[in-house]
């Protein structure tokens, strides 16, 4: 007669009724184990989350859109060119090395952003400040969002513009201009100054911001009026002497959209007065 | 007020633009400046001080024409020498044009048919550009284009930074920059504020006293008893 097994009985198995299995929580790579944030915004709005750290990520439907995925390209040689004049008289021009240009397939370029502040773009006449964006092929010079990616071999790029998260323009101007324009505080640790940075106070405030990218603001069609044929949009000197010194770029056809915090949308009362506030000379 | 001058002129408009019988194109600029009325006319006046112009500067572009076959030490020049300096003659003239019209109009909207009526194709562009007549044709192609594009923002009154250099050391007219226009730009929109603008004077110019306004004596601009220089695109513009 075969023995029974006492354990491999129902009433072993009865825990099971109770039992519950839970979702695998993946640490992100780089992470002491914690859950992985969510970096970008609904992906159903347009709109671009910006991080405490300057770090920004946009929606998909933004990158859908607006077209801000960056696409595929090739490396071409560009031959050494020999030095011609004589230097230090009129016409003179250095040799150059041989170097690799990356040049984008002609239907990948892609977009980015510009960046501007309402209050140092001297085509803008109103009382009212606000952030707008303006709408621009990657392959222009000084685009300050989603611009820049590094390319494999192949000419793949490395990161997808959604999980990039650069932190370049954000730490340099946007923090700032948000802080000062809608009054949002950002979390901040302190920190001592260095070469480059100013000291940093420590402060309490927001992980995060979504800021909407707005074709309409409360009955004003921000693209349409605010979009032009030539545009001076208002840039920083990045290196050199002239480092920090008042710039701009000439844009042409460049479609225009407000940024502003989603939240404020939503409450509408900062944004209440927009259309009567806001006009540009044409 | 000095007027439109050697340096950077705020201000400014195109007023008019006229090509010639030898294909010398005449830009005129005028600067609006306020004036002040005296007491009386203050007193009198409906409006606060109004605007108009005090300035007004002809400028001279020069036709393109074929460079002499020996330079000016006597050597003799290549047919490659020749064609070089045209091509980059034509070059620099379109890209003058070009660089007033970007004040106006976006790159789409700015189109040049500079072979029209020369007869021109990539296999013959060497022999043709060669011809004094073809050259003339060209020019003549460009300014004819380029009053088409422009007539019509003449009275807008759009204003402009313009930055005029000293012809050299020794001639104190003012005439236009004409190398690296994108980088060191001599028409800005004054739209841009001072603080950003990007129209200044090179090292070159400042070290060679080409951003001085101060007039020579006839007697140093013009030697007496001597023929003027022949007056070329190679000579005011190099070569």
């Amino acid at each position: 007669m075969a023995k029974t097994n006492k354990f491999l009985t129902m009433s072993f198995l009865s825990f099971l009724s109770s039992a519950t299995v839970e979702e695998a929580v993946v640490p992100a790579k780089g992470s002491n184990g914690g859950p992985r944030k969510q970096v970008n915004p609904n992906p159903a709005i347009l709109a671009i989350r910006v991080w405490k750290d300057g770090s920004v990520y946009p929606s998909q439907a933004a990158v859908d859109k607006f077209q801000l995925e960056y696409g595929k390209g090739t490396y071409e040689t560009i031959p050494a060119v020999a030095a011609v004049g004589v230097e230090g008289q009129e016409g003179y021009k250095a040799a150059k090395p041989a170097t690799r240009k990356f040049v984008p397939n002609e239907n990948a370029i892609g977009n980015g952003f510009d960046v501007i502040d309402s209050q140092n773009w001297a085509q803008f006449k109103a009382e009212g400040r606000l952030l707008f964006l303006g709408l621009v092929p990657k392959s222009l010079p000084k685009v300050d969002l989603f611009g820049t990616t590094r390319f494999d071999a192949e000419g793949n790029p490395l990161l997808s513009v959604l999980n990039q998260g650069s932190t370049t323009f954000g730490q340099a101007v946007l923090l700032e201009a948000i802080e000062e324009i809608y009054g949002i505080k950002f979390q901040r640790n302190a920190k001592d100054a260095t070469e480059d940075n100013k000291a940093i106070e420590a402060q309490e405030g927001v992980e995060f911001v979504d800021m909407l990218i707005a074709e309409e603001l409360e009955g004003v069609n921000i693209t349409e009026a605010f979009s032009k044929p030539i545009s001076f949009f208002p840039k920083k000197v990045t290196r050199g002497a002239d480092k920090g010194k008042d710039d701009y770029e000439r844009r042409e056809n460049i479609k225009v959209y407000g940024f502003v915090p989603l939240a404020l949308t939503q409450d509408l009362s900062p944004v209440e007065n927009l259309a009567e506030t806001l006009t540009q000379e044409a | 007020m000095n007027g439109i001058q050697v340096g950077i002129n705020n201000n400014v408009f195109l007023k008019n633009v006229v090509s010639d019988d030898k294909l010398w194109l005449t830009l005129t600029f005028e600067q609006e400046q306020k004036i002040a009325y005296s007491p009386f006319e203050a007193i009198g006046a409906e409006n606060e001080a109004i605007e108009k112009p005090i300035s007004s500067m002809d400028v001279k572009i020069f036709n393109l024409k074929v460079p002499k076959a020996t330079d000016m030490k006597g050597n003799t020049r290549t047919t490659a020498q020749i064609e070089e300096m045209v091509t980059r003659d034509i070059t620099k003239l379109k890209a003058t044009l070009l660089h007033f019209l970007k004040g106006y109009l976006t790159k789409d909207q700015i189109k040049f048919d500079v072979y029209r009526a020369t007869g021109i194709t990539a296999d013959n562009y060497g022999p043709s550009i060669r011809q004094q007549n073809i050259l003339d044709q060209i020019t003549k192609n460009l300014h004819q284009d380029f009053i088409t594009m422009v007539t019509s923002f003449l009275t807008t009154k759009q204003l402009f930074r313009l930055l005029l250099i000293r012809q050299s050391k020794d001639k104190h007219f003012a005439t236009l920059r004409d190398n690296y226009l994108d980088e060191n730009p001599i028409w800005e929109s004054m739209e841009v504020p001072e603080e950003a603008t990007k129209v200044k004077f090179t090292k070159y110019e400042i070290d060679n006293g080409l951003n001085d306004p101060t007039p020579t004596s006839k007697s140093s601009a013009d030697k007496p008893g001597e023929a003027a220089p022949e007056v070329t695109a190679a000579s005011v513009f190099g070569g």
